[in-house]
Order: structure tokens, then C-alpha cells, then sequence
């Protein structure tokens, strides 16, 4: 049975009025690609900052690898690296002297230190800009120094924090190329944001959160299966009368129909390949469509069909 | 590891070229600046020719008291009165337009009266003058009643008996307005207090990302932020320095000790300075304007009750409120400085030193004591 | 108006620092008026009149010595308590004394046989770099040397003493003469009226205010992020730099309005005359002068609110100090005054003084003019140079 690295039991974190996190547990395993995902405010980055020690608790109790986490535990937070929501980096000093000088603060020998630097430089490919101050780098080349930052010390678990929040296509790719390249070479990675496709794209497991609860837990397979929507097919064509539409919604497995402006939107639960049995039921009556093609369920859909609101609803 | 921090704060403090150009600006602008407002006010006083009217004597008369008034010196050497011979009936003119010192009547040499407009030095002086022609006139008559003493009497006329034997208190400068340039060079001192500020705003994880980032490495808190408060401390001692350059080695202004004293309470000044900064940027209730705020109470206000814009504002605190001076940074940098001026290296001026060490090192334990590794309610 | 409503709530969070200018500048006054004013309108009217302070000990109490003290009673505020010596230093040092008098045993016998290089002479311990100290010594040396030479050309002791008393006291032959205006009213040249005294500094207290406190909220306001974004939502430049100079304008005359309020109070029977209404005048016209001078500064880009203190601090007590307000302009050098003339501190302070000598409206207009034409220019300047930054942009 592998490692457990996290483990956060029954947390409670309030701000006056506000539960903050509710009752929140959960358990990170060595070598996982865990996903928070959540909408703004749902609680991800007080977990997060509640596991760092940077913020108090009211209740509950964290573990990190198998030992009792309090704000005094060095050893602890020496195998922890943080990459925060905010970039937080020295303006005044050059790439280099930020990440050397961020590393210093856990790796002590000199020789190390400069070869885990140079290391980090390379990994986020800022070789070019070393010499640079960080005014003068783009959004992008900013938050690969604020991820090199927080990984240099090579330790054991990464936390990143919304790391590609206002970031270009090409700097997110690089940096999502990255973490997988991490959790290659052994650390274990915490991964919190509200896009799912980079959820979808890199974590093993997902956990779904909003006001400060656990609302879902699992793999993107097995998240997807707990709702009923399984398939939704679409067809593009003009004029459907209502009799012909209340056949297509006695086909099997189909549990909702819509048609407006001209598109034909088909729910379908279980199976996946309902596609088929649309396209029969328009060559069986006679009628003709533009174009027709199915969708299988987001993560997105996952967590409108669970807490009733899109992910993004507050960005 | 600590000396790397210390390094590694150094170059990021100089990195910061808008501070430091402006805590280099500081002191040598002001420092010019007072020097061309007060530097030559002392000596200039000193040494400025008065012109004097006389009106109303005989020829004889006039030449004597004309040779009297010229030949009175200034200690520098110049002389302190030159004599316009004029009417009585300009009183007016002279005085308000010609700007005379004063309007000297010796139409009856027995009865010398002077008329002025103002009360200043020129006038007390010229006011003891005639006090000494009264003196003899008073003299002569007596010497005409009594022919047998008036060899006597004459010699009584030409001796002054020096009975009143003046002891200085003040010291080796004597110029009043050297204390403007104590306030000054308080004022940078406190002014360091900015940089202390900064230490604590770049390790604590409620105030900066950079201090999340620090608070969440295995360092240990108060080490790291000693080293950062070391390199604070160096890069204003340095600024000081400068500042104390300008006023001692530029303008050569005679801050009535030895250079090595000046340096000492310098030292020791930006290191009150830098605490308090860095024991105020600890108390987390307060918010970040806020806390710069206070500061700028310490350095303008503390620097207007040591005297910074008012001379005599030191002494009324001292009257009133003593307390305030013992304790006000400003006040207890300039005593430093003044003491030694004044009574030379002496009780007074260990008492400010030793108050100085004692708040230095109460303002960082204090600063340290709150930083003790904590998690925070809210960040 | 969304601008200017804008700005004031920017304005709200740099209050903390106006407030502490405000309270200094409340405290200059108070101190003034305690310290300068009670304590020396009187000592102004008649030449010599001042009483001094002294700590006297006589170990000597012969006759002579007897009719030193006496005179020394009369005409000056005697303390003969004992202290320790360091009290009596701390005394002297801040100037709570004039003199320490020390009047040695033997003094008045050595006085009498005329044998006194022999003999210890009187003490007179004084701060020499404060001049009331060395004038009391000329007074003391007069009286006492006068007072020995009478006696020994054949005066009896009482006789000499009373007529070193006589002849010595100037206030016997000075007088201080009023100048005579056109207008047969008469002028004082030696006080200065509680006008010219409260008035002279306030330019240092609005300069902070305006400087320590309003220049941080438009040095935030014109951070160039926020100014991008306005510049895109086609809001014209002129129309938000005239609405937020209205909006200082506004806030600085507020600062200025508790200052007239507080000084009205202060002159007493001064306030509401026609000079006091002048001075007002003076210290708005100032008041406009700074607000515009900050559009000058407003364009050295000054990142955090430490530097727009240090700056401000800089600029007011440069200003301060060139312009004769914490140094009174005739005790300031021609080359300082050369210097000083370019400022506007200068002016208001020769306002200050023309309006204190009983000059009329007419007198002190150029210097109105030109406090108001250093504004203008530094205006002309600030905007210039914005405009020219922007278009290097």
C-alpha cells in the first residue's frame, strides 16, 4: 500500500461568521497528481495555507508524511515546496539570486545548492534570463520564476496554487509539461484550480470542493460516472416538428430534449454510444440534419450537476 | 546560511535605487540646505558694521566720541560701529530708512542719551559705551570739585576694574545654531526607522507574499530576520555617514566634538532608529500606512520636540515634560551630540548612550518576541 | 464628479499623516504663544527691562556685597536656593537660567581696599553662545566697576552705589523710538505682533499636510496602471488633472480654514484688524501657491509612501528654512536670501514682516504676485513635463 503523504481529518478553519472549511478531510497518497478543484472562495487556498501552518485552525488535525504537521516542524517543511497563487519573488533581486536565495533557505552546502539552482533554471527553461530582473519579465516567465522558486530544494511535496492563472498558451503548456515531468521524477503534487481542463489533463485524482466541503472525490472516470448525464449528442437541423422531436426523446437512454434554434440537444444516461440510435431514428423518418455529433460529459457538468452552479460562476 | 541572508538583503536593499538614492538625498540636501540657512548666521553676526548717528555735539565733542565708537573691535578684528554725524531733525529718516542702530544725543556729554528702534546686540552694545562716557563724566565733575585727588580720579577714569569674572559654560562651538544640525542628523537617524519597517513587511506571512514564502522554509524566523535587520542597519549607517560627511567634511562645520564621538552616536542613533522601525513593523494589528504613519510621527514630531524647527523646543519639553525627552529617539540623539558639545564626554552624555543601547536593544527584543514562528488568524 | 469623489476616497487613506501635521502645527502655535510671546512682549516695549533669571550665592555678605544683591533683586528674578551643581548646569543648559552668580568671601573687603586683582572676583557662570548671558555680565561689570570707581574717588558706599545705579541703568538715557507714519499713527519697529509671530510658520504645517498626506493619494492616483485604463475609457486628461487639483485645492483649503479658525483664536484683539485679515490673505495666496508647486512634484515617479514622506519632508524644511520661517529672514545671510528669493517662503515671510512693520495692501501685493507666479511656473512645468512623459509612454 503506498505512502500516505497528506492526511487533513475533520478540518474546521472559521473567519468570525464564516466557515471557511467544514468538517474537511482527505487523504493524499506518495506519487498522486491530486487535484482542489473548486470555484473561487471554496476553500482551496485555506486548506492549502492550514497545511503550510501559515494559517491556525479551529479544529481538526494534519499529518504530513505519517507525522503531526505544527509550525515548528523544520523537518517537515524542508521535503514540502510551495508554488503560491501570487507571484512572490524579490523585485530588486536578479532570477538567479531569487531562486538561489529561496533555495538557501533549506539547502545549506553551497556545491548542492548551485546545482539544484542551475537545475531549476533549467527545468522551467529561464537559461536566457538569469541575469534578468523580474520588472522586466513577462507574465509568464514570471510565474515559471515563481515555480522555481518554490521547487528548487527538490522536495518531496509540490503545492501549486493556481499556477497558470493569467498566464499565455504557450507558458501554461510549459508549465503543465512541468508538473507531470515532476511527478515523473517521484514528488508528489498538489495541484489546485478552477480550470478543469488542466485537471482533466494532469491530476489522478480530483477532489471536488465548495464552501469549505468535500462535495466529490475520485478519479475523472469515476467523478464522471456519478452523475447521470453520460452522453449528450447534438444535431444541427431546420424545422423538427414536435412529433418527430417526442420520438427522439422515447429512444432508449435519452432522459431530456431541447431544440432551439435550429439544434437538437440530446441527453442521454448510461452508454456511450447513443449517437448511433439518433442518427437511426432521422434516417428512419425521413429527416434531414446539417451535422450531428456527441459530447461526453466535463468536469464542468460534474459540478454543475452536484452543487447546481458553473465553476466559474465568480471569476 | 544566516550570512547568505545577510548578503543576499544587502544586495536587495541597494537594488532598491529609489530608496537608496533619496536616504542618500536626505541628508546631503538638508544637510546643504542648513548649512547655506544658519552656517554663516553666528559669524555674521559677529562681524556686520552697525552705523551710528550723532547728533547734537560740539565738534570737539563729536570727533572724541567718533574715535570712542570706531575703535571698538569685534572679536574678529573688524570694527563694530561706524559714525554718521547727522541732525536731529532726521530721528525718523535715520532710524526707519538708513536703518541706524541707534540716534546718539551728545549735546550734553554729562547726559548722553541714545535713541533706537529695536532692541538687538548693536544697541546693548553701544548702550554699555555710553554707560562708561556717563561713568566719567560723573568722574570729571568730581575730579573738578577735588583737585588734590584728580590724578586719582583720572587713573579710576582709564582703569576698568574687572569685577565680574565670566566662566563659559558652553562648549567648544559656541554657535547656538550647531543644534539645528544635531536635529538634522537625529532626523536621518530616525529616518532609518523606513528601512527596519521593511524587515519585518518581508517575512511575515500576514503582510507579503515574499513573507509567506520565507514562513513556509524550514529557517529559523528570528535569525533570518536579525541577519535582515543587520543589512538594513549597515545600508543607513552608510546613508548617515554620508550626511555626517557633508555637514563635518564639506561645510566643515564645527559640531564641537571629535569625529570619532560624531560616528559613535551615529552608529548608535541608526541602530534606535532601525529597531523602533523594526518592532513597530510587528505589531500585526496594524495596518501597513498605518505603522508608516507612526513613523512619521517619530521622525517629524519627535524631531519638532527635539528642536528640529525650534531651537528652544528641547528645554520647554525639559520644563514641562522630561519624560518625553528621555524617551523620544530624536531628542535622546541630539542630547548625545549636545551634551558632548557642552560638557564634553561626561554623565549626561553616557546617560543618553546607554538609553540609546537599552532602547535599541528593548525595540528588537521586543521586535523578535513577536515574530516567534506562528500561524495567523487570517492572512 | 466621479473623479473627484474618487479622489477623496483615495484622500481618506493618507489621512493619518495630515492629522499629525495638523497636531504639530496646533502645538508650534500653542508653543509660541506660551514661550515667545507671553514670556517676551513685554521685555520689547522698554529697552533694559528684561528681568533675567540668576542663581545667586553670596558667601561674601559684607556691605558690598549686600548692595550687589539688592540690585540684583531689584532688577532681575533672583533663585538664591541651593542645588547641586549638576541641577544648576541642566539649568543654564536649557536656558532656565541666565547666569550662575557666584559672589566669593573676601570680595567685598578686597572691593574696599581697592587691592582686587588680589582678590577672587565675582563668578558669573553663562552658556556664552546665548547672548543673554554675556548682556547680563556687560550690566553687572558696569554697575560694579561704576559703583567701585565713584566710591573710590571719595563717595560715600551708599552714595556710589545709588549713583552707579543711576548713571548705569540704561533705561535712564535709551529710549525706543516709534516710527511716525504719514498718517500721525505710530509704529513699533522693536514687538512684533502675535500676528507675525503665530503667522510665520503655518507655511511649513500646510506645505507638510499638502505634501505628506495629498501628495501620496495622487501619486496613487496617477499610477500609470490606473491612468492606462482611464486614458482607454476616452475620459480626457485635462479634465482629470483639473478635477483632481480642484480636489487638493479643496482638501488644502480645508487645512487652511482650521488655521484661520485657530489663529483668530490665538490673536485675541489682533483678529479680524486689517492686518490679521492681510495675513490671511497672504497664507491663502501660499496656500494655492503649494498646491500648485505639487503638480511639479507630482511627476518625479516616487513608488512607495515612504519616499512622497521623505520628499515632502525634504521640500517643506528646505523651504522652511531658505525662506526665513523657522529663521528669521534678517538673520539670514545675503547669499541664503539670494537663494531664498526664488522660493515662496521667502515672500510670504516678507509679507509676514511688511504686514507686521503696519504696510498696507498695496506694499505687500508684488508679494502676493510672486508667491502666486512660483506656483504658476511650477504648474506650467509639472504639466509639461506629464505631458511629455506620456507621449514617451
Amino acid at each position: 500500500m503506498a505512502e500516505t503523504v497528506v492526511k487533513i481529518t475533520n478540518l474546521v478553519k472559521r473567519y468570525k461568521e464564516l466557515i471557511a472549511l467544514d468538517n474537511f478531510s482527505m487523504e493524499i497518497q506518495k506519487g498522486e497528481v491530486f487535484g482542489l478543484l473548486g470555484p473561487n472562495g471554496s476553500g482551496k487556498t485555506t486548506t492549502i495555507n492550514c497545511l503550510l501552518t501559515l494559517l491556525s485552525y479551529d479544529n481538526g488535525e494534519i499529518e504530513l508524511f505519517g507525522e503531526k504537521m505544527t509550525s515548528k516542524r523544520s523537518d517537515l517543511k524542508v521535503r514540502i515546496g510551495v508554488v503560491p497563487q501570487q507571484v512572490a519573488v524579490f523585485d530588486e533581486l536578479t532570477v538567479y539570486d531569487n531562486i538561489d536565495f529561496f533555495c538557501g533557505l533549506y539547502i545549506k552546502d553551497k556545491e548542492t545548492r548551485k546545482k539544484y539552482v542551475e537545475d531549476a533554471i533549467e527545468f522551467v527553461g529561464l537559461q536566457e534570463f538569469k541575469k534578468f530582473y523580474p520588472k522586466k519579465l513577462s507574465g509568464g516567465l514570471l510565474r515559471r520564476l515563481n515555480i522555481a522558486c518554490g521547487i528548487a530544494h527538490k522536495p518531496e511535496l509540490i503545492i501549486f496554487d493556481e499556477p497558470t492563472v493569467a498566464v499565455d498558451p504557450q507558458s501554461r503548456n510549459r508549465i503543465l509539461e512541468g508538473i507531470s515531468r515532476l511527478n515523473e521524477q517521484g514528488a508528489t503534487i498538489i495541484y489546485t484550480t478552477h480550470y478543469m481542463e488542466e485537471v482533466e489533463q494532469l491530476c489522478s485524482r480530483i477532489l471536488i470542493m465548495d464552501h469549505g466541503k468535500k462535495i466529490a472525490i475520485g478519479t475523472k472516470d469515476e467523478l464522471k460516472g456519478m452523475i447521470k448525464n453520460t452522453e449528450s449528442v447534438i444535431v444541427n437541423a431546420h424545422g423538427l416538428t414536435q412529433d418527430f422531436i417526442e420520438k427522439v426523446r422515447a429512444l432508449n437512454h435519452v432522459y431530456d430534449v431541447s431544440y432551439r434554434d435550429d439544434t437538437l440537444t440530446v441527453k442521454c444516461s448510461g452508454g456511450k454510444h447513443n449517437i448511433v440510435h439518433v442518427v437511426d431514428c432521422f434516417a428512419d423518418n425521413e429527416v434531414k440534419y446539417q451535422q450531428i455529433y456527441s459530447i461526453l460529459p466535463t468536469l464542468n457538468e460534474v459540478f454543475l450537476e452536484i452543487t447546481g452552479k458553473q465553476l466559474r460562476d465568480n471569476e | 546560511m544566516y550570512f547568505r541572508v545577510f548578503v543576499y538583503r544587502i544586495k536587495k536593499n541597494l537594488r532598491d535605487r529609489e530608496l537608496i538614492l533619496w536616504s542618500l538625498l536626505f541628508p546631503i540636501v538638508l544637510g546643504t540646505l542648513f548649512y547655506m540657512a544658519l552656517g554663516s548666521i553666528y559669524k555674521n553676526a559677529a562681524v556686520e558694521t552697525k552705523s551710528v548717528a550723532l547728533v547734537g555735539g560740539t565738534e570737539a565733542n563729536t570727533e572724541f566720541v567718533k574715535t570712542t565708537l570706531e575703535g571698538i573691535k569685534s572679536s574678529e578684528g573688524t570694527a563694530m560701529f561706524e559714525v554718521i554725524v547727522a541732525d536731529a531733525a532726521d530721528e525718523q529718516k535715520l532710524l526707519f530708512k538708513d536703518e541706524v542702530a541707534g540716534v546718539m544725543d551728545i549735546s550734553d556729554m554729562s547726559d548722553i542719551r541714545l535713541h533706537i528702534a529695536k532692541d538687538e546686540v548693536a544697541q546693548n552694545v553701544l548702550a554699555h559705551v555710553i554707560g562708561i562716557f556717563r561713568r566719567n563724566a560723573v568722574l570729571m565733575q568730581k575730579a573738578a570739585a577735588d583737585p588734590a585727588s584728580a590724578l586719582k580720579i583720572m587713573n579710576l577714569m582709564t582703569e576698568d576694574t574687572e569685577l565680574v569674572k565670566q566662566v563659559n559654560a558652553a562648549g567648544e562651538n559656541k554657535d547656538p545654531y550647531v543644534s539645528f544640525m544635531y536635529a538634522l542628523l537625529a532626523m536621518v537617524c530616525v529616518m532609518a526607522s523606513n528601512a527596519g519597517l521593511q524587515v519585518p513587511i518581508d517575512s511575515q506571512a500576514n503582510i507579503s507574499t515574499q513573507g509567506a514564502r520565507v514562513s513556509i522554509t524550514p529557517v529559523n524566523h528570528r535569525m533570518y530576520e536579525l541577519a535582515s535587520l543587520l543589512a538594513a542597519f549597515v545600508i543607513q549607517v552608510v546613508c548617515t555617514m554620508v550626511g555626517l560627511f557633508m555637514i563635518v567634511g564639506v561645510y566643515k562645520v564645527n559640531m564641537g566634538c571629535s569625529i570619532g564621538f560624531l560616528i559613535l552616536i551615529c552608529i548608535l542613533g541608526t541602530m534606535l532608529g532601525c529597531s523602533l522601525g523594526f518592532m513597530l513593523g510587528h505589531v500585526s494589528k496594524l495596518s501597513k500606512s498605518s505603522k508608516e504613519a507612526i513613523l512619521l510621527l517619530f521622525v517629524t514630531f519627535g524631531g519638532f520636540l527635539a528642536g528640529l524647527m525650534f531651537d528652544r523646543m528641547k528645554m520647554i519639553v525639559e520644563m514641562y515634560c522630561p519624560i518625553i525627552n528621555r524617551i523620544n529617539p530624536s531628542a535622546l540623539i541630539h542630547d548625545a551630540f549636545y551634551s558632548l558639545n557642552i560638557f564634553g564626554v561626561g554623565e549626561r552624555f553616557y546617560r543618553s548612550m546607554i538609553t540609546m543601547v537599552v532602547m535599541t536593544i528593548v525595540f528588537t527584543t521586543i521586535g523578535l518576541v513577536m515574530s516567534r514562528r506562528r500561524s495567523y488568524a487570517s492572512i | 464628479m466621479q473623479v473627484f469623489k474618487m479622489f477623496f476616497k483615495i484622500q481618506k487613506k493618507y489621512m493619518i499623516p495630515a492629522i499629525i501635521f495638523f497636531a504639530m502645527g496646533i502645538l508650534m502655535i500653542v508653543v509660541n504663544y506660551e514661550f515667545l510671546i507671553k514670556n517676551s512682549t513685554s521685555s520689547m516695549k522698554d529697552f533694559q527691562t528684561m528681568k533675567m533669571p540668576i542663581h545667586l550665592t553670596d558667601e561674601d555678605h559684607s556691605t558690598v556685597s549686600d548692595y550687589f544683591v539688592d540690585y540684583l533683586k531689584k532688577y532681575h528674578n533672583v533663585d538664591d536656593k541651593t542645588y547641586t551643581k549638576d541641577v544648576l548646569t541642566d539649568r543654564l543648559y536649557y536656558e532656565d537660567i541666565s547666569s550662575i552668580i557666584t559672589i566669593p568671601a573676601g570680595f567685598g573687603e578686597a572691593f574696599l581696599s581697592g587691592e582686587t586683582g588680589e582678590c577672587p572676583q565675582i563668578q558669573s557662570v553663562v552658556d556664552e553662545g546665548i547672548a543673554h548671558g554675556q548682556m547680563l555680565n556687560l550690566e553687572l561689570q558696569s554697575y560694579l566697576s561704576s559703583m567701585y570707581a565713584f566710591y573710590h574717588s571719595g563717595m560715600e558706599l551708599s552714595e556710589a552705589a545709588a549713583k552707579a545705579e543711576e548713571t548705569q541703568r540704561s533705561e535712564n538715557y535709551v529710549t525706543i523710538v516709534d516710527e511716525i507714519k504719514e498718517d500721525g499713527t505710530t509704529q513699533s519697529h522693536n514687538t512684533q505682533s502675535v500676528g507675525g509671530i503665530l503667522f510665520l510658520f503655518i507655511p511649513y504645517v500646510i506645505m507638510s499636510c499638502v505634501f505628506g498626506s495629498l501628495l501620496s493619494a495622487v501619486l496613487s492616483f496617477n499610477e500609470t496602471e490606473k491612468k492606462k485604463r482611464e486614458n482607454a475609457s476616452g475620459y480626457a486628461t485635462w479634465k482629470r488633472s483639473l478635477i483632481l487639483a480642484f480636489g487638493s485645492l479643496v482638501f488644502a483649503l480645508f487645512f487652511f480654514l482650521m488655521y484661520v479658525v485657530v489663529l483668530a483664536i490665538f490673536c485675541g484683539s489682533e483678529a479680524f484688524t486689517k492686518m490679521w485679515f492681510l495675513m490671511v490673505l497672504n497664507l491663502l495666496v501660499y496656500t494655492i501657491a503649494t498646491v500648485m508647486m505639487m503638480a511639479f512634484i507630482a511627476v518625479i515617479p516616487l513608488r512607495a509612501s515612504v519616499l512622497s514622506s521623505i520628499v515632502s519632508t525634504v521640500v517643506s524644511l528646505g523651504f522652511a528654512f531658505l525662506g526665513g520661517i523657522f529663521v528669521p529672514l534678517s538673520q539670514l545671510g545675503e547669499g541664503v536670501k539670494a537663494i531664498g528669493r526664488f522660493l515662496p517662503t521667502y515672500w510670504y515671510a516678507t509679507a509676514v514682516d511688511a504686514l507686521d512693520k503696519g504696510k498696507g495692501f498695496t506694499d505687500v501685493l508684488p508679494y502676493y504676485g510672486i508667491q502666486l507666479l512660483f506656483g504658476a511656473a511650477c504648474l506650467a512645468i509639472g504639466m509639461a513635463l506629464s505631458k511629455a512623459s506620456e507621449r514617451a509612454h
